[in-house]
């Protein structure tokens, strides 16, 4: 087993540290990406890992949507009928 | 390796074996252990802190993304190596913090904050672009490279650009 770690964050998880970010320094992720004077004020560690959090945030997004759209393209349509006879069972229950 | 397109798996291979062969000298300590945040094979981020009795540390930062317009490859985006005086500590997490607007010693950084890649050294500025430096490709660094050549230049007490091999223009 390898000493170096590995941590896997959740989207939750990546929310709430760029959440922490914007609360230290009272901006939003948008405003720190498009404003290079106030990433030229803050510790350097602080821009980087706010930078990755945000890129991991997209890329979680965007496999999210990938995954979405492969799923919803495997699904079959029902015929007209078949969605009638869905309709009358879900009355039913 | 860095500079080359990669996939976390392959580079984590390539990470393991380095960090598994690496002699840490007895006056340095890890104070942020290498740890790596994948997201999938092709984004991933790692930071590194290593500090030394004498006052000095080294960071490394890396973050890897997917490369534009090539599938299934990864390309390095962002880039920080430094080695230098500490002068002081993120609250946050008390690991030493540089301020790149201030006045920040420096014995070497190379990184690509704001900018092509670029070499500082012995001082903040200026930044010192690739075409103004001879001998050393700074895309071909790694951070393996940069932290052995930091050990070298401590065990051996020579400059860090004969340990680097390099000169400024």
């Amino acid at each position: 087993m390898s000493p170096v770690r590995e941590q896997f964050l959740t989207l939750v998880e990546v929310e709430a540290m760029l959440h922490k970010f914007e609360q230290k320094y009272g901006m939003s992720t948008t405003e720190f990406l498009t404003n290079p004077e106030r990433r030229a004020q803050m510790l350097d560690d602080d821009v980087f890992q706010w930078e990755a959090f945000h890129a991991h945030r997209d890329e979680l997004e965007r496999v999210a949507e990938e995954v979405r759209g492969a799923y919803l393209g495997s699904v079959k349509k029902c015929a007209d009928q078949t969605r009638a006879a869905n309709n009358n069972l879900a009355l039913a229950a | 390796m860095a500079q080359q397109g990669t996939i976390y798996g392959q580079y984590r291979a390539y990470s393991d074996s380095q960090y598994d062969a690496l002699v840490i000298p007895s006056d340095c300590k890890e104070t942020l252990k290498l740890v790596f945040t994948p997201v999938n094979d092709v984004a991933w981020s790692s930071r590194w802190y290593l500090e030394f009795t004498d006052n000095k540390y080294i960071r490394a930062v890396e973050r890897f993304q997917r490369w534009p317009g090539l599938t299934g490859i990864a390309k390095r985006m962002a880039v920080a190596y430094h080695y230098g005086d500490i002068v002081r500590r993120n609250p946050d997490d008390n690991l030493p913090a540089y301020l790149s607007a201030g006045t920040d010693q420096v014995d070497i950084r190379i990184d690509n904050s704001c900018a092509p890649i670029h070499l500082h050294y012995q001082s903040q500025n200026p930044h010192i672009f690739q075409s103004s430096v001879i001998g050393l490709d700074l895309e071909s660094v790694d951070m393996f490279i940069f932290v052995k050549g930091i050990f070298k230049h401590r065990a051996m007490k020579k400059p860090i650009d004969s340990i680097f091999k390099f000169k400024i223009r």
